[in-house]
């Protein structure tokens, strides 16, 4: 059966709730069906896995996405001299997130601790904000920086397979 | 009856959490994650009607913890915004720093904002309750925990 006979899974969540189905397609549309429920159980089956693998939070979620980028990186880039930078970078930024999220957690203590001050003054709450936002920017710039260093190593189609995993790292250290 | 302390100090956060999503330039998904879970903030309600007993006042303080959640959501919700942008320049090969830098100077005036806003509000409903009250809303969070 050609592709295009089989409506997509778009398709069916398009699909109205009454469907007419007529002598010469019948066969075609329970078959279609069958191949779509198919298709949803598969779906659902990489779904449920996936959110089980993706349980690790913080420090640990951080190290395995970075882990998964160094493998991209032996796996894509032929350059021996650009995979080591690569790699030594990818080490790098580890250690960036790490500084990022324990200033985070620092910080978010300390204004915790601010907070239960009934009586702590504006002025004291403002100038420990500044100084935590200040810590904040140093830490952020530095995995831009990072960043940058990255993807000056790599090509445009090296970075489509180190891109995705950065996201995931750095989204990881701030949660 | 008194409550469990592990129950309460988890209770007395959840303003100062919802604050620091905002205050937080970075974001942290965790944060958003208890801002739009809600159960949290109503849980936050409920500690208030257990140390302030009138209901005038309660019901004054209440309101101001309702613009404290709707401000927070709302700046949370530019806040996101704004990390979607620099998430996807930071997937691009050819994104510039410059680039990347207006969205975090973009980020920053936010928090800025957001930080004056927030504060205001924190300082508003201090001014509402007496610094007992105000212990059994906040209190200390546990000590020992780890990054």
């Amino acid at each position: 059966m050609a592709d295009e006979d089989f409506p997509t899974l778009c398709d069916a969540l398009a699909m109205p709730t009454e469907l007419r189905v007529t002598g010469k397609h019948r066969a075609k549309t329970v078959l279609a069906a069958s191949k779509l429920a198919f298709v949803a159980a598969v779906l659902c089956v990489g779904l449920v896995s996936a959110c089980s693998s993706n349980r690790a939070k913080g420090p640990q979620a951080v190290a395995s996405h970075l882990d998964a980028m160094r493998g991209a990186v032996t796996k894509n880039v032929v350059d021996t001299e650009r995979r080591a930078a690569l790699l030594q970078s990818i080490d790098g930024l580890q250690a960036d997130l790490e500084t990022l999220r324990r200033v985070d957690f620092d910080t978010m203590t300390q204004i915790r601790a601010l907070n239960t001050r009934p009586d702590v003054p504006r002025t004291e709450m403002e100038a420990a904000l500044d100084s935590f936002d200040q810590q904040r920017r140093d830490a952020r710039g530095r995995v831009v920086q990072r960043h940058f260093e990255l993807t000056g190593q790599a090509t445009a189609t090296e970075w489509k397979e180190l891109a995705g995993l950065e996201r995931k790292a750095l989204l990881a250290a701030v949660q | 009856m008194r409550r469990p302390v592990s129950i309460r100090r988890q209770r007395g956060q959840v303003l100062i959490i919802l604050f620091l999503t905002t205050v937080l330039f970075g974001g942290s998904a965790a944060g958003l994650g208890w801002l739009y879970g809600g159960n949290n903030f109503k849980q936050l309600r409920k500690q208030l009607k257990t140390v302030v007993h009138e209901p005038e006042r309660r019901k004054s303080l209440g309101g101001i913890l309702e613009d404290l959640g709707s401000a927070a959501q709302g700046f949370n919700e530019s806040h996101e915004r704004q990390v979607r942008g620099l998430l996807k320049s930071l997937e691009r090969h050819d994104a510039t720093r410059a680039e990347v830098d207006r969205y975090l100077a973009e980020m920053d005036a936010l928090n800025r904002f957001s930080r004056t806003a927030m504060l205001d509000l924190r300082y508003k409903l201090r001014e509402g309750m007496s610094a007992q009250e105000w212990a059994g809303l906040f209190p200390p969070p546990e000590q020992g925990a780890s990054p």
